[in-house]
């Protein structure tokens, strides 16, 4: 038994037999005569036109494996294959120093490479990977190479290699790959983003592996290699002890989830019979999937900002249609809750002109955008209206203050409804609700709740706005806690007064996902909770732990405790006595 | 030929994926467009060229010069300008 330790690069605990996979074997560069150099110019740009639209196909197949953002990998090496600077200097190598296009274009590669590595960054450093990996490709596009050597993935087997270039850990058959140890690579590199991507373990940077495995070889040893890619620690040959924990391991986690996946069907009742509904956030229509099988009933917040960021142009109807109807389906017979556009100076958009504010968070954001930019929201309604005829949903509108913001948004929800009336266009019935993330806003509810059927209590930006605490601000650690007494006093206020207007209240913000939070909202009189689709089990169990009786008579105490750590210790120690019996 | 100095936003730095919001944002532009990191002593470097944006050593917080030239270079500096000062970090999404 031999121990090699690397980084932690994709968590998840795996023993097996090994493959060394090897970089591809690195064409070999040659010289040409003058004469010869018009035709090897234009023979390395139809290689490097090849190897670009090689690599879009890999961005296709790993983007409709459900991984847009690794997909963008792939876009950026297309786009590197067909840089001109990159062609350019392989170019100026063909012509004047008579190398071939084999040796010029990896020449250029490794020039950028080097420069990228010089820039002192961690991540750009990485990114030097990507370049001589495009450079390669194209390299083994002019001359004929298979884009892979050594062994082939033909066993479930861990792979291990010096470095995987994305583009061969993307392509690597999965069914078969149970995980990933490298000499060299860091947790940064895009083999470990993909790794994580696809919930493989793996281990990166363990330097000596390579060398160890060989020696191990050649005195008939190395069958096997336990990695864990939390850890970071490999193990070669590992003994019997060796050999249970690492099952112990990889045991508990598949039971985990297993246990996730069958208790998802679970309705979350209390001991003494209520039931509390858990739904998800989402920010993508990307992450519904995980949800549903979690058992997510519904979606309460689903985020659309990520339809309308990093782009010059507002989204269109028909786009956000598109991504609505998508939701809206995968959650049905539930219900989907979608949140207005939510954005501000803090993070200002091309085509919204919010101009310079001193206080982004207490500035023209949100709705308070729809008073000179009408459209945009008009636009976003327009779009819900129609996917709600693909199924019932119900629309909220962040950063309301009061009454005012309320009729606002009513009329701009008819103004969406009667346009569309008049077009003739199909469209379904909107709930419409609000966030309450103001602490106004809930100490005026009783003027307009009856106006709208639901609210979503958003905890995160409540803290912040009634403790007058910047959430990103690390010295102020003390005041980061969602159970301070002041949000729960704000949070019965809610509750009170939506149940004098008879509207449904649920809390969308990250409390609900933190089980001693969620059992103590569930004690205020909460009975919907949405939260990120990964809490949902651990929030399911907490609550199918605990009485709502001791819940309440926790809270009665906790509303008159003088800190949110002392409130935080009498529910953790509900849960701690709900585990034990 | 027009310039236009903006502050470069994005916590990771000029990474591919910013590179490739700002080659999107030339797209149909016919302009020569140039960034020059004016912290440090750096030359101008093509906005659309992956290699040269990721090499460019921009980091966020730095000044950045953008220079257009051509017929449409008012829309170019214009299009790019409003991406670069709007930031292309990562949405920080929240509730």
């Amino acid at each position: 038994m031999k121990r090699v330790q690397g980084l932690g690069a994709a968590p998840g605990v795996v023993r097996g037999t090994w493959i060394r996979i090897d970089p591809a074997q690195a064409p070999e560069g040659g010289r040409i005569a003058p004469e010869a150099a018009a035709g090897e110019v234009e023979r390395l740009r139809a290689a490097s036109e090849a190897a670009g639209v090689e690599l879009e196909t890999i961005a296709g197949r790993v983007d409709a494996d459900g991984h847009a953002d690794e997909a963008a990998i792939f876009l950026a090496q297309a786009s590197i294959a067909r840089d001109p600077a990159l062609d350019t200097m392989a170019a100026g190598r063909i012509n004047e120093s008579g190398e071939d296009a084999v040796a010029a274009i990896q020449a250029a590669a490794g020039s950028f490479a080097k420069q990228l590595r010089s820039l002192d960054d961690e991540l750009l450093a990485a990114r030097a990977a990507d370049v001589l990996d495009v450079g390669q490709r194209i390299a083994r596009r002019l001359s004929g190479t298979p884009d892979a050597a050594g062994e082939s993935l033909d066993r479930p087997a861990i792979v291990v290699a010096d470095d995987l270039p994305p583009s061969v850990t993307a392509t690597l058959p999965r069914e078969r790959l149970l995980g990933i140890a490298l000499d060299g690579s860091s947790p940064t590199a895009h083999a470990a983003i993909l790794a994580r991507a696809y919930g493989i373990p793996a281990v990166v940077g363990s330097g000596d592996l390579l060398r160890t495995l060989r020696v191990e070889a050649e005195s008939g040893r190395a069958a096997e290699l336990a990695i864990d890619g939390g850890t970071g620690e490999i193990v070669i040959d590992p003994d019997e002890t060796t050999r249970a924990r690492f099952d112990a391991g990889a045991e508990d986690e598949r039971r985990r989830h297993s246990t996730d996946l069958r208790e998802a069907s679970r309705p979350a009742v209390t001991l003494d019979g209520v039931e509390i509904a858990l739904l998800a956030n989402i920010g993508t229509p990307d992450e519904s999937d995980d949800a549903v099988a979690l058992g997510a009933q519904g979606v309460g917040l689903f985020r659309t900002e990520f339809l309308f960021l990093e782009r010059t142009d507002p989204p269109s109807e028909t786009e956000q249609l598109a991504a609505y109807e998508r939701v809206v389906r995968s959650f049905a017979p539930y219900l989907v809750t979608i949140r207005l556009l939510d954005v501000g100076g803090d993070k200002p958009i091309p085509y919204l002109p919010i101009g310079d504010e001193a206080n982004p968070f207490l500035g023209v954001r949100a709705l308070r955008l729809a008073v000179t930019d009408p459209s945009l929201f008009v636009t976003q309604l327009r779009a819900c209206y129609r996917a709600a005829a693909a199924g019932s949903l119900k629309v909220m509108a962040p950063m309301v203050a009061d009454a005012g913001d309320v009729d606002l948004l009513l009329s701009l929800a008819k103004r969406a409804r009667e346009e569309l009336a008049a077009e003739n266009v199909a469209m379904g019935e909107v709930d419409l609700g609000v966030m309450l993330e103001i602490p106004s806003s809930i100490l005026v509810g009783d003027s307009y709740f009856r106006q709208i059927t639901f609210a979503s209590l958003g905890t995160n930006d409540l803290l912040q706005y009634t403790v007058a605490v910047d959430r990103g601000n690390a010295r102020l650690e003390r005041y980061r806690d969602s159970l301070h007494p002041s949000v729960l006093r704000l949070v019965r206020l809610a509750v009170e007064a939506s149940e004098r207007a008879g509207i449904e209240l649920s809390v969308c913000g990250e409390m609900a996902g933190d089980p001693a939070a969620a059992v103590a909202l569930a004690g205020l009189g909460i009975r919907s909770l949405s939260m990120a689709g990964s809490s949902l089990p651990a929030v399911r169990r907490a609550i199918r732990s605990v009485r709502l009786d001791d819940l309440e008579s926790a809270m009665a105490a906790a509303l008159e405790d003088r800190s949110a750590s002392a409130v935080r210790s009498r529910f953790e120690a509900l849960l701690a006595e709900g585990a034990r019996s | 030929m027009i310039t236009r100095d903006v502050v470069f936003h994005d916590r990771y730095g000029l990474h591919p994926r910013a590179a490739r919001l700002i080659q999107g944002s030339l797209d149909g532009f016919s302009a020569k467009v140039s960034l020059e990191n004016l912290e440090g002593d750096h030359s101008p470097v093509d906005a659309r060229g992956m290699l040269a944006l990721i090499s460019s050593g921009i980091r966020s917080g730095d000044r950045v010069r953008i220079t257009a030239d051509g017929a449409d270079e008012v829309a170019a500096i214009g299009s790019l300008g409003d991406l670069l000062e709007s930031g292309v970090d990562h949405p920080d999404v929240r509730l």
